[in-house]
């Protein structure tokens, strides 16, 4: 049962309770009054009838008793009163109502009979010559408390309803909060985590809804979190195996080929190279891989080296490459001496670079420059190659996103450098910034703390 | 044979695709690009087209509402469920998932032609001609009889003239996954063919692999 219902049944049963038990206690009460008032009534009158009755028998003497007797009875009959009289134990004269027995000297009852309901007092008169009777016909008592009985009845049954009725309205108005909060756990249970409580108003529900509120965002944001997460983790998953499978579909479909089909010398030689140059893509991807396992996994190295010439190292390195292609690398290294890991250091630069050499066609130029600012050392990278879109920018950090969007490779890469990049600057505490105008350029900025 | 388009932006796949199909005998027409497809569609025309989804210029989905009632055979890493009912509900005659075997490829893209009767109706060389629909071979004019075996056989090995098919390869793909016969049955069928056609120049055994058919 809810609680709602648990207090209204609780609370109307005691009002009732207590409220019928004020009711009929009023009832009995006031019948009670009436009665007592009726009999006080009673006694005086009988007192008024006995005086009248011992004086007019003094005046009369004992030989006018019977008529006096006669008369008594037959006046007071007309006012619903009986009468009956004693002479030393001997019955003189009786109008009581058949079935009626006087009660003792001294003493009073009330009888009830042919459904009516008589008050009897006997008492001695004449110095105890007399035994003397009176009955009242007293049944409007009774119909008088029928009379209240229905009244009050009929109070306590509307009074009854009416209270329910209240009751139930007040307690539902005090609960509206409570269910509402309610509806919105169920919400949530059942899955819809941007459902949220109304927490209006300035009492404890209100203040229990903006609780459960803030736990219901705190939840949600961490379910968005995990969600993301996943997702990204799944992107990341159907990304490498689209990488591995084009590779391997080459690789193996080259082999077939080599193996089943009727070639001359040019295609198999073909064929060959294409083989290798899609193992080589595979094992660029899997050492990828591994080195961002491995930093994941073992943290970074810190040293102090020197990122002057950690930087004209791996451009120097680089140099080859960007010869080939025609393209002419400036350096400006200073000296700056900074706590980090000097191989990933190294790594991430020769990835830059790297990737300004494919953004550039034959002539290009590429400045590197490492130097210190402020708290930082920086290290800049900068190509006048082909430049990003925004769009483009945005998501050069995502594994295996690349920009030459043809993928036929003549630029070669796994798309897998700047994830790793990234993943070396985070490692570092560094920041990683991108500038680029499409045809223009791009300048890399690495900030490590110093 | 047909004239195919390919769309494959990685260049080792789209050669591999275009050199097998170019083996057994079609002609074909490899781009990189979708925007560079769309072009072409426009001016010239293709027996069947063969897009990848993920392409630069415009992705395959775009390619295929230009495709004009030219069958489509999607080839493409998406797996997902998803994207093979949007390439078959956008009206794509098939779905191929990388990595595909060279000749799933070509069994799916004879199957689309012989579907949409974009396929030879015959083929020719020496004395031998072939009628295909109607299932017969002449040698010289004359009617050669062979059994439904040695034709299917026969059909087989044209189809993937000038690449090798093992003997297993050749038991499942003319006797059927469930043949529980002896690989020698296949050594039987092609002495037949060469001996009822003269097919010792052109059906070649291969040494640990099999046999081709060359043209």
């Amino acid at each position: 049962m809810r609680f709602k219902d648990k207090t209204y049944i609780i609370t109307l049963v005691l009002f009732l309770v207590f409220l019928n038990a004020g009711i009929f206690s009023l009832a009995f009460f006031t019948n009670q009054r009436n009665t007592d008032a009726a009999e006080s009534l009673c006694f005086s009158e009988q007192a008024v009838i006995a005086d009248a009755f011992e004086e007019d028998i003094t005046y009369l003497g004992h030989n006018g008793r019977q008529l006096l007797m006669n008369s008594y009875g037959t006046h007071y009959a007309t006012k619903g009163i009986g009468l009956r009289f004693e002479y030393y134990g001997e019955l003189k004269y009786s109008s009581l109502p058949e079935g009626l027995v006087a009660p003792q000297a001294g003493y009073s009852s009330t009888q009830r009979v042919d459904g009516k309901r008589v008050f009897l007092i006997t008492e001695v008169i004449a110095d105890g010559q007399y035994y003397f009777t009176y009955a009242k016909d007293v049944s409007y008592l009774d119909e008088d408390f029928k009379t209240i009985s229905v009244v009050f009845i009929l109070t306590s049954f509307g009074a009854s309803a009416l209270l329910a009725l209240i009751l139930f309205l007040v307690l539902h108005k005090l609960y509206s909060p409570l269910s509402r909060l309610k509806n919105a756990t169920e919400e949530i249970a059942n899955g819809n985590f941007e459902s949220r409580a109304d927490d209006s108003g300035r009492d404890e529900f209100a203040l229990l809804a903006a609780d459960f509120n803030r736990m219901a965002d705190r939840i949600s944001t961490q379910m968005n979190e995990l969600e993301l997460n996943a997702e990204t983790k799944q992107s990341m998953l159907d990304n490498l195996a689209h990488e591995m499978r084009t590779p391997l579909t080459s690789i193996r479909g080259y082999a077939e080929y080599l193996l089943n089909a009727n070639i001359g010398e040019a295609e198999k030689i073909e064929a060959i190279e294409y083989i290798i140059s899609e193992s080589e893509r595979l094992k660029q991807i899997g050492e990828k891989l591994l080195d961002d396992a491995f930093i994941r996994e073992n943290g970074i190295n810190t040293e102090s080296v020197n990122l002057g010439e950690i930087t004209a190292g791996a451009a120097k390195k680089t140099h080859f490459n960007a010869a080939a292609k025609g393209i002419d690398i400036k350096v400006e290294a200073s000296s700056v001496v900074c706590k980090c890991d000097k191989l990933l250091t190294e790594m991430l630069i020769t990835n830059l670079i790297g990737n300004a050499i494919k953004a550039c066609e034959s002539g290009g130029k590429i400045y590197v420059h490492c130097y210190a600012e402020g708290s930082f050392a920086v290290i800049s990278v900068r190509d006048n190659g082909v430049g990003m879109t925004e769009e483009q920018l945005a998501r050069i950090t995502e594994p295996f996103y690349r920009i030459d969007k043809s993928r036929d490779r003549v630029t070669g890469g796994t798309g897998l450098g700047l994830a790793l990049c990234e993943r070396i600057v985070k490692a570092h505490n560094a920041t990683l910034e991108f500038e680029s105008a499409l045809g223009k350029g791009t300048t890399v900025t690495a900030r490590f703390p110093l | 044979m047909a004239r195919i388009l390919i769309v494959e932006d990685e260049r080792p796949i789209r050669n591999l695709i275009q050199r097998n199909l170019e083996l057994v005998g079609h002609t074909c027409v490899g781009l990189s690009d979708g925007a560079d497809a769309l072009f072409i569609m426009q001016s010239e025309r293709f027996d069947l087209m063969i897009f990848d989804i993920m392409l630069p210029g415009a992705s395959g989905f775009e390619l295929i509402e230009k495709a004009d009632g030219t069958p489509v055979i999607f080839v493409t890493a998406k797996e997902g469920i998803n994207d093979r009912l949007k390439g078959l509900s956008l009206g794509a005659d098939d779905y191929i998932v990388k990595p595909f075997e060279i000749q799933e490829l070509l069994l799916r893209v004879r199957a689309v032609l012989r579907r949409t009767k974009r396929d030879d109706e015959s083929l020719s060389f020496d004395d031998v001609t072939i009628d295909f629909s109607a299932k017969k071979v002449f040698r010289a004019g004359e009617n050669v009889v062979l059994t439904p075996k040695e034709y299917s056989l026969l059909e087989t090995l044209i189809l993937n003239r000038n690449i090798a098919l093992s003997r297993e390869k050749l038991i499942s793909l003319v006797w059927g996954f469930d043949y529980e016969g002896d690989t020698r049955t296949v050594d039987v069928h092609i002495r037949q063919l060469r001996a009822k056609l003269g097919l010792n120049d052109r059906l070649k055994t291969l040494y640990k692999t099999g046999y081709r058919f060359e043209l």
